[in-house]
C-alpha cells in the first residue's frame, strides 16, 4: 500500500487536472490509504474518517491546477485533508473544554495490531477529541502553538496544556497495548 | 524519551499508518467524489493544440492541391478525432503504462475513447480507410471545458452592508457555506452576509450541489450634510459634490439641487430637509436633518400717550407680531389699583379710569402673552405715562 520507490503518480497528477477520469481514479485509489490514515488520526471514527476522506478529495481534484509542485502532491492532499478534517470537527461544535470531556480510554484488550502504525491510528481513536486535535497538530504536522490557537481558536496556553495532557495519556494508552515509547 | 524524539517516532508511525477501505465503500466513495469533481476530454494542452494546429494547416494544405471535389462526408465527432490526434502525438499524451490488476479493475473501459486515455492501455492503430476518412475534416476547435453540472456559479453586484440570501434549492441540504475561505453559518436556507466594499467569494456546498457566488460589494456613499440658517432665512448648505447623483426634498416636496444649494429661503417653522445619494453603482444613501427659523416676534409697548384729542398718541396702542395665542395686558396705579385690564387685541386705551379721564401722572403695565412656536409665556413690564 506504500508509494512505490519509483512514483508513477506524477502521471496520474498531469492527467488528473486535464480532467482524465481514468487518472483521477487510479490517484483516488493510490492515495486514499494514506488520506484515510489522516483522517482516522483526526476523526477517531470510520464513519467519520469516509466523509472527511471524500471531501478532501473532492477539494483536491477540484484545486489541483492550484498545485505548482507535482512534486509536492502527496503533502498537499495531507494538508487538505488535515484542513477538512479540522474544518469537520469544527462543524460540528463538539470542541469542548477538555476536562469536561469522558477522558476514558478504550478498552483494547481484544485488539491486535499488525504494526506500531496500526496501533497509533487505534490509540488516537481513543482519545478525547480536543486531546487528539492538538497532539495531531502539533506533534505530527508540526505546527506550532500560536498556529494551533490560531486554527482552533484556542489560547496558547489552552493548547500546551491539551498537548501535556494528550501525550500523557497517549503514552499511556501505548503502554497498554505493549508498545513502551 | 524526550520531546523531540517523541515527535519524530510518532510522525514516524503516522506517516506510515495506513488505512485500506474495503472494495464496496472505495467504489461507493469514488463514485460521490467522481460525481463533484471535473472532468473534460476536450481540455487540451497546448501540445494537443500544436498538434491540432499542424495537422490542420496539412489537411488545408493538402486539400488545395487535390482537384476533385470531397464527397460528402459523414460528421465525424471531435471526440474521435482528437483521438487520431493524440495518437500522432502519443510520446506526448499518452502517460507510461504500468502493469497493475488491481487499479486496472476500476477503470471503466466504456468505449474507445476511454480506453485510449487510460494509460495502460496502448492505443490501437486505426484502420487506414477511417483516418483518411477523419482527415477530410477540417478539426473542430474544441469546446470551452463546461462546468460541472452540479455546480452554479453567480456573479452579484451588491452595495456594502447586510444581505440575506436564500441558498438556492438546487444544492439540497447545506452541508457547509464559506465566505472568502471563513466558515459561514446557514439559518433556514439562507445565508447571513456582512458586506465591506471589496471582491468575495461566497461557496455553499450541499448534498445535490454547489453554489459559487462571485460577490463584487459596492461602497455606499455617504449623503451627510450641514447647513445654517441666517437670520432672514437664507439656507447655507454645505454638502460636497456626489460622485453620482443626489436628490433633495423640503418638506416631502423634490426641489432641485440647485435651489437648495443656492438662494434657498426657509419659511419660519421647522421643516424637514432629506438628501439622498446614488453612486454610479446604484448604492443609495439617505441623510435628514430638521431645519428650524425661529418666528421673527415684534412687541411694541409705548410709554407715553396724550390724550388732549390732537389725534397724535391719543390712545395708547399695543403692537404684537405675529398674533399670540394668548395675550393679557393691566393697567395699574403707584398704590396698585388697577384702571386698565384687556384680554386681546387690538389694544386701544384713551387713558380713562373707569368713566373719567385719568390723572396726568405714571402708570405701571404689565402685558403677559405667549406665541404659538414658544412653549413658555413672555411677560414685558414697564410704565405707561399719561400727558394732557
Amino acid at each position: 500500500m506504500h508509494p512505490p520507490s519509483t512514483p508513477r503518480w506524477h502521471v496520474w497528477v498531469s492527467g488528473s487536472r486535464k480532467g482524465d477520469r481514468v487518472c483521477q481514479r487510479r490517484l483516488f485509489d493510490h492515495f486514499l490509504p494514506m488520506v484515510m490514515a489522516v483522517a482516522m488520526r483526526y476523526m477517531g471514527t470510520y464513519p467519520d474518517a469516509c466523509d472527511v476522506a471524500q471531501e478532501a478529495f473532492i477539494r483536491a481534484f477540484q484545486r489541483l491546477s492550484e498545485l505548482r509542485d507535482v512534486e509536492g502532491f502527496p503533502a498537499w492532499l495531507r494538508k487538505i485533508t488535515v484542513n477538512v478534517a479540522i474544518d469537520a470537527l469544527r462543524a460540528r461544535r463538539r470542541f469542548q473544554p477538555l476536562d469536561a470531556v469522558d477522558c476514558r480510554p478504550a478498552s483494547s484488550a481484544a485488539d491486535e495490531f499488525h504494526s506500531d502504525a496500526e496501533a497509533i491510528l487505534a490509540c488516537m481513536a481513543a482519545l478525547p477529541e480536543g486531546y487528539r486535535l492538538v497532539l495531531n497538530l502539533y506533534d505530527v504536522e508540526g505546527y506550532s502553538h500560536r498556529e494551533i490557537a490560531e486554527k482552533l481558536g484556542i489560547s496558547e496556553g489552552t493548547s500546551r496544556s491539551q498537548l501535556a495532557k494528550a501525550r500523557r495519556m497517549m503514552q499511556q494508552l501505548l503502554k497498554q497495548r505493549g508498545i513502551e515509547r | 524519551m524526550n520531546d523531540k524524539q517523541w515527535q519524530m517516532w510518532l510522525r514516524e508511525q503516522a506517516e506510515a499508518a495506513r488505512v485500506d477501505l474495503p472494495s464496496a465503500d472505495q467504489e461507493k466513495m469514488w463514485q460521490r467524489v467522481q460525481a463533484r469533481i471535473p472532468t473534460s476530454s476536450a481540455v487540451w494542452d497546448w501540445k494537443q493544440w500544436a498538434v491540432a494546429a499542424l495537422t490542420a494547416g496539412a489537411l488545408l494544405i493538402g486539400a488545395r492541391f487535390t482537384a476533385s471535389p470531397q464527397p460528402a462526408q459523414p460528421v465525424i465527432p471531435s471526440q474521435t478525432l482528437s483521438l487520431i490526434l493524440m495518437d500522432a502525438a502519443s510520446e506526448t499524451v499518452s502517460p507510461p503504462s504500468e502493469p497493475s490488476a488491481s487499479s486496472a479493475s476500476h477503470a471503466p473501459k466504456t468505449d474507445a475513447a476511454h480506453a485510449a486515455e487510460d494509460p495502460k492501455t496502448p492505443l490501437e492503430p486505426l484502420p487506414v480507410a477511417r483516418r483518411d476518412a477523419i482527415r477530410r475534416h477540417t478539426p473542430t476547435p474544441p469546446a470551452v471545458t463546461p462546468p460541472a453540472p452540479n455546480v452554479w456559479q453567480e456573479d452579484r453586484t451588491v452595495c456594502e452592508g447586510v444581505h440575506t440570501w436564500p441558498i438556492p434549492p438546487e444544492v439540497g441540504t447545506v452541508l457547509s457555506a464559506s465566505l472568502n475561505g471563513r466558515p459561514l453559518k446557514t439559518d433556514g436556507g439562507k445565508v447571513k452576509l456582512r458586506l465591506r466594499p471589496g471582491r468575495y467569494r461566497l461557496v455553499v456546498k450541499g448534498t445535490a450541489g454547489e453554489w459559487i457566488c462571485r460577490i463584487e460589494a459596492a461602497a455606499r456613499p455617504d449623503a451627510a450634510f450641514e447647513f445654517t440658517v441666517a437670520l432672514d432665512g437664507r439656507l447655507m448648505v454645505e454638502a460636497p459634490e456626489p460622485v453620482g447623483r443626489e436628490w433633495w426634498r423640503w418638506d416631502q416636496q423634490e426641489r432641485a439641487p440647485e435651489e437648495i444649494r443656492t438662494d434657498f429661503i426657509a419659511p419660519a417653522g421647522i421643516h424637514e430637509i432629506r438628501r439622498v445619494v446614488e453612486s454610479p453603482q446604484g448604492c443609495r444613501d439617505t441623510a435628514v436633518r430638521l431645519v428650524k427659523r425661529p418666528l421673527s416676534h415684534t412687541v411694541r409697548i409705548p410709554n407715553v400717550i396724550t390724550p388732549d384729542g390732537d389725534g397724535r398718541n391719543d390712545t395708547w396702542q399695543i403692537e404684537v407680531s405675529p398674533q399670540p395665542t394668548s395675550f393679557e395686558v393691566r393697567v395699574v396705579t403707584a398704590d396698585g389699583r388697577t384702571v386698565f385690564r384687556h384680554h386681546a387685541l387690538p389694544v386701544q386705551w384713551d387713558g380713562t379710569c373707569g368713566d373719567r379721564r385719568c390723572p396726568p401722572e405714571t402708570y405701571f403695565y404689565v402685558v403677559r402673552l405667549r406665541f404659538s412656536d414658544e412653549q413658555q409665556s413672555r411677560t414685558y413690564s414697564g410704565t405707561i405715562t399719561i400727558k394732557y
